[in-house]
C-alpha cells in the first residue's frame, strides 16, 4: 500500500475542468478538489478548507482564487495558501494557513496526482503519434486491488473504429506496474490503455486512452464503443462483488502533516531569476522574476518584497501581480535622482538572466475587502501596490476607481494592466500640487462611510490626501497609505546614549549620527533597507527611556506606546535608551 | 447498519429533546434516535407522554410499534419532550424569559442534519458565515468584519457577550450601518441560546435557541426555539422565515468533514472570531464528551466511513 501512494494516478479528465468548474473526487479515500485557474494552471488539493472542514468543491472558483463558501477565505492559485479571511479584513492571514497541495501534473488528457511525492509518470511513453483519445471514464464499485484480477480475466472486444477487424487482444499489465494495460498489434498501430483511479476501498474509476486517435469522423463511433464496453465490464464486476459497506477509508484528520510544507525560515531568502526587465515608462522599468526550484510564497494585495543587489543594498518593492498570478513577481522600479545605489543598480546593472535575491511577501499595506466603494490615489510610481489592488478589486464585485496621477501619459506603467481596469481607471496627468489637491477633494467629497481610500506616492501627495481627506470629515481609519520615502526632515542635532541590554555595551550616539550608524561602527550588525524611517526593516524594542520618533513606519499608537524605535532616523528625548538588542 | 455504541456516560447521563410536545400530540407516537439509540414517544392527548426504548428496531421507520425494552424518564420543558438514556439530574436549565406572559412562544420546526450536534452547535455560534451563508437576511457581503467580543465561563455555562454585526443600509436616511447586537449563552453542550435586543422594547431580549437532539455521532436534529415580543407577525411567516435561515445552513454543515466534531484545537484553523468556539471545544473537552466528537488530533483518527458520507 505504501508503494501505491507514491505513484502518479489519473484523477480527472482535462474535459472535466471546465472553466470556472470545481470537480471533486477521490484518491485512496482522500477527497480532492481540482480546479484550473484562468491561467490554466491546473490545482489538485485536499477538499477542506482548513478553518472548518467545510468541502472547497462547494466554493467558487473565480479564475485566480478558490473561496470557501462558509466563511469567504480565499485560496490562491498554483501555491493553496489563504490570501484574504473576511472576517478580520485587516489582518493578513498568517503564512501558515496554506492547503494541502499534492503533487500533480497534466499529460494526455488527463490530471494526475499522488498522495505522497511520486516517482516517473509511468505513462510517459502513452503516446504513440499525436494526442490520444481520451474514453469516457466508468466508475465501479469494486477495490483497487479486486478490479485488476477482473481486468486481467475479461475480454473487451478492441479495435480501433467500427469498420476495423476486430482483433484479438490480450490485456498485458505495462512494465510499470498495474496501472497500465495496452493492446498493440503490430499491422494496426493503436493501443487501449485502461488506467485506474484507487477512489477509495469500494470503488475504482477506470480511465481510458485510445492511441492513436481516431479520425475525427469515426471519434463518437469509438467513444460509444468503448462506452459500451466499459459498461458491461462494470455490470459483470458489480455483480460479483459485494461491498462491505463498513470499511474504514483511512487517516483524514491530519492536524500536523496536512498543511503543505511551508518554510518560514527560508521565505526570507528567496533565490530568483530575472526572466524579464522592461522598460514601462519614463524613468520606470519593469522586472519579472522566476523562483529557482521553489514556490514562490502566497502573497496579498499591497505587499512588497525585499530585493537584495550585488552591491549589498536591499530595497523594497511592491508586487503588482493580480490574484492568482503566483508563478512569478513582477516589480517596478523608478530611477530615483538622488539614487543612492539601489533603482540606478538595477536599472543599469541588472540584467535579463541574472539571479537575485529577494524576500517572501511582507504585507503593511493590507486591502481590506468590507467596504462597498474603494478609492485608490497613486502618484507615479507610487501606483505598484495600489495595481495590485485594482486587479484584486477588478475581480469583484466591489466598487472602486484607481486615480492615478502622473506628470505625463508617458509617465504612466503598466499600461497592459491598466487596460484591463477599463473605466475603473483614471487619469490625472500633468496637475500641479494644487490642482492635485483640488481634485482629491473633489473625488473624495464628504465622508461617505460606505468608502475606503488608499494613497501611495511621492510623501507631499500623501500628506496632502490626508490633510484633505480629514478636512472632509474623513476618519483616519478610513484612509490608508504607505510611504515610499520618509520626507520628514531628520533631525540629528541631539546627542546621547545607547545602552544595549543584552551585551550590556553603553555607545554615544552623537549630533551628525543615527544609532544605526553608531551600532554598526561597534560591530553590532542590524539589517536595514531605506534607512529613511520607511520600511521599519531596521526596528528594535526600547526597554527603558523615551524615543524621539522620526519614522513614518511605526503609527500614531506604536510611537506613543514608545516600546520599539527605528534606528536609522529616530533618536532619544531622553539621555539614555535601553535597547533589546 | 452498525453504529458504535455511545458509552459516554457524561451525555448519556444528561436531558435531551426527542420531539416538540405538539408533535407527539397531533402526530402520534414518533420514532426518533438518541445516542445512537431507537426511541418511541407517544402520548396521546390527556395522556401522559412516555419514552420507550425499542428492544428490536424494525427497518421501516414509520413503524413504532415493536419490543419496548424500557421506559425512560420524561420531562416537558420549553414545548419539548426531554429524555435521557442514563440518570439525569433534577433540574433542565432555565430560561426566565420563557415564562414572561407577554412573550411570543412558537416551536418553530425540527430539522434532521446529517453532521454531528457539535457542528450544528457551532454553526449556531457563528457569527462571520451571515454575509456568506444568509446573505440578504442576517449579513451582507461585503459587510464582513466580526469585532472583538467577550467570552467567559458563568456557573458552569458559556456567555460570548458584546458580539456586534454589522448589517447593511438600515433605512435611506442611515449615515451609518446598522449593528445588531447579540449575547450567546450555551446552558447545555447541545443547547445554544441567542439573545437579541428586542426591536419592540430596547430594554428586553428576543430570545433564539436551538435544542440539538444527537441522534448518532453524525446525525442530529435541531429544534428551534422562538421566544419573542413580537405583535405583528404570525406563526406561519416566522417559521418560514426559521425554515428558510436552517436551509441556508443545512448543506453546509453537511459538508464540512470530519462530520465529527475535533477538538483538539490543531485539528482546524480558528481565527479571533471563533472565540466561543474555541470556549466550546474546550469546554466540552473538559467535560469529557467523547461521543460525536475527534478527542485527540495527535493520534491519527481513523475517520468512519460515517464521517464522510
Amino acid at each position: 500500500m505504501g508503494e501505491v501512494l507514491h505513484r502518479w494516478h489519473p484523477v480527472a479528465a482535462i474535459s472535466d475542468l471546465r472553466d470556472r468548474h470545481i470537480f471533486q473526487t477521490e484518491l485512496f479515500g482522500h477527497e480532492l478538489v481540482v480546479w484550473r485557474a484562468d491561467d490554466s494552471f491546473v490545482n489538485v488539493w485536499e477538499n477542506r478548507c482548513l478553518h472548518r472542514g467545510s468541502r472547497l468543491s462547494g466554493g467558487v472558483n473565480d479564475g485566480t482564487e478558490l473561496v470557501c463558501a462558509y466563511h469567504g477565505w480565499r485560496y490562491a492559485n498554483q501555491t493553496a495558501g489563504c490570501t484574504y479571511i473576511p472576517a478580520h479584513p485587516a489582518d493578513a492571514p498568517s503564512r501558515t494557513v496554506c492547503n494541502r497541495v499534492y503533487p500533480s501534473l497534466v499529460q494526455d488528457g488527463f490530471v494526475w496526482a499522488a498522495l505522497e511525492l511520486p516517482g516517473e509518470l509511468p505513462s510517459s511513453d502513452l503516446r504513440h503519434e499525436g494526442d490520444p483519445l481520451v474514453l469516457r471514464s466508468l466508475p465501479i464499485d469494486v477495490s483497487f486491488e479486486e478490479i485488476q484480477h477482473y481486468l486481467e480475466d475479461h475480454e473487451f472486444d478492441i479495435h480501433l473504429t467500427p469498420n476495423s477487424k476486430n482483433t484479438e487482444a490480450e490485456l498485458v499489465p505495462d512494465d510499470l506496474g498495474l496501472f497500465s494495460y495496452q493492446n498493440s498489434t503490430s499491422h494496426e498501430m493503436y493501443s487501449l490503455r485502461l488506467i485506474l483511479q484507487p477512489f477509495n476501498t469500494n470503488k475504482t474509476i477506470v480511465h481510458g486512452l485510445l492511441s492513436p486517435a481516431p479520425e475525427e469522423q469515426d471519434r463518437l463511433a469509438s467513444l460509444l464503443h468503448y462506452n459500451t464496453q466499459f459498461t458491461k465490464f462494470r455490470e459483470k464486476v458489480e455483480s460479483n462483488t459485494f461491498v462491505n459497506p463498513d470499511q474504514h477509508l483511512g487517516d483524514i484528520n491530519r492536524p500536523n502533516d496536512g498543511w503543505r510544507a511551508v518554510s518560514l525560515s527560508n521565505t526570507n531568502s528567496i533565490e530568483v531569476e530575472v526572466v524579464k526587465k522592461w522598460k514601462t515608462a519614463v524613468d520606470i522599468v519593469g522586472f519579472e522574476f522566476h523562483p529557482l526550484g521553489v514556490d514562490l510564497p502566497t502573497f496579498q494585495p499591497g505587499a512588497h518584497i525585499d530585493v537584495h543587489l550585488a552591491n549589498g543594498l536591499v530595497r523594497q518593492y511592491s508586487l503588482i501581480n493580480g490574484p492568482g498570478e503566483q508563478s512569478h513577481y513582477q516589480i517596478g522600479v523608478k530611477l530615483e535622482q538622488n539614487s543612492r545605489g539601489g533603482s540606478k543598480f538595477l536599472h543599469e546593472d541588472v540584467q535579463q538572466g541574472d539571479r537575485l535575491t529577494i524576500s517572501g511577501p511582507h504585507n503593511k499595506f493590507g486591502l481590506r475587502r468590507d467596504a462597498p466603494r474603494t478609492i485608490l490615489f497613486a502618484g507615479g510610481i507610487g501606483v505598484t501596490p495600489l495595481l495590485a489592488m485594482a486587479q484584486a478589486l477588478n475581480r469583484s464585485e466591489l466598487d472602486f476607481a484607481l486615480h492615478y496621477f502622473a506628470q505625463s501619459e508617458d509617465h504612466l506603467a503598466f499600461q497592459d494592466r491598466l487596460e484591463q481596469l477599463g473605466n475603473r481607471l483614471l487619469t490625472h496627468i500633468g496637475l500641479g500640487p494644487e490642482e492635485t489637491t483640488q481634485t482629491v477633494a473633489s473625488i473624495l467629497g464628504s465622508y461617505d462611510y460606505l468608502s475606503q481610500v488608499y494613497s501611495c506616492g511621492p510623501p507631499q501627495m500623501i500628506s496632502a490626501i490626508c490633510d484633505t481627506a480629514a478636512g472632509l470629515g474623513w476618519p483616519t481609519k478610513a484612509v490608508h497609505y504607505e510611504y515610499f520615502t520618509n520626507d520628514n526632515n531628520i533631525d540629528d542635532s541631539s546627542a546621547f546614549e545607547i545602552h544595549l541590554a543584552r551585551s550590556g555595551v553603553t555607545l554615544s550616539v552623537n549630533s551628525g549620527q543615527t544609532i544605526l550608524e553608531v551600532l554598526r561602527v561597534n560591530g553590532v550588525l542590524l539589517d536595514s533597507s531605506c534607512e529613511q524611517g520607511a520600511c521599519g526593516t531596521c526596528e528594535v524594542g526600547v526597554l527603558d527611556g523615551v524615543p524621539a520618533h522620526q519614522d513614518v513606519y511605526l503609527n500614531a499608537s506604536e510611537h506613543e506606546a514608545g516600546n520599539r524605535i527605528i534606528t536609522c532616523v529616530s533618536r532619544a528625548l531622553s539621555t539614555q535608551l535601553v535597547l533589546d538588542i | 447498519m452498525s453504529e458504535r455504541s455511545c458509552n459516554d456516560p457524561v451525555l448519556e447521563n444528561l436531558w435531551h429533546p426527542v420531539a416538540a410536545v405538539p408533535d407527539v400530540r397531533e402526530r402520534g407516537p414518533i420514532r426518533t434516535q438518541l445516542l445512537g439509540t431507537y426511541l418511541v414517544v407517544s402520548g396521546p392527548e390527556g395522556e401522559e407522554i412516555v419514552v420507550s426504548e425499542l428492544s428490536d428496531v424494525p427497518s421501516d421507520p414509520q413503524v413504532t410499534v415493536g419490543g419496548r425494552a424500557r421506559s425512560l424518564p420524561v420531562r416537558e420543558s420549553f414545548g419539548f419532550v426531554w429524555t435521557s438514556l442514563g440518570s439525569p439530574p433534577d433540574a433542565l436549565f432555565d430560561i426566565p424569559e420563557f415564562h414572561e406572559p407577554d412573550r411570543w412562544y412558537e416551536n418553530s420546526g425540527s430539522f434532521g442534519v446529517h453532521t454531528s450536534a457539535g457542528r450544528v452547535v457551532e454553526n449556531f455560534l457563528d457569527l462571520a458565515h451571515f454575509p456568506f451563508i444568509h446573505a440578504g437576511y442576517l449579513g451582507e457581503q461585503p459587510y464582513t468584519e466580526v469585532k472583538e467580543y467577550s467570552v467567559s465561563i458563568e456557573n458552569g455555562e458559556i456567555w460570548a457577550t458584546g458580539c456586534e454585526f454589522y448589517q447593511p443600509i438600515a433605512a435611506v436616511s442611515a449615515t451609518d450601518g446598522q449593528v445588531t447586537k447579540y449575547t450567546y449563552r450555551l446552558a447545555h453542550p447541545f443547547c445554544p441560546l441567542l439573545y437579541k435586543t428586542s426591536p419592540l422594547d430596547p430594554e428586553r431580549f428576543d430570545v433564539i435557541g436551538i435544542f440539538v437532539q444527537p441522534m448518532t455521532e453524525v446525525r442530529a436534529c435541531a429544534h428551534q426555539f422562538l421566544c419573542l415580543l413580537d405583535e405583528t407577525n404570525d406563526d406561519a411567516t416566522i417559521k418560514r422565515f426559521q425554515a428558510i435561515i436552517f436551509g441556508q445552513d443545512k448543506p453546509i454543515l453537511e459538508n464540512q468533514v470530519p462530520k465529527r466534531l475535533p477538538l483538539d484545537p490543531r485539528a482546524e484553523t480558528p481565527i479571533k472570531a471563533d472565540k466561543t468556539s474555541i470556549q466550546y471545544r474546550r469546554w466540552l473537552t473538559d467535560l469529557g464528551v467523547s461521543y460525536g466528537v475527534i478527542r485527540d488530533g495527535n493520534k491519527q483518527v481513523s475517520a468512519t466511513k460515517e464521517d464522510v458520507h
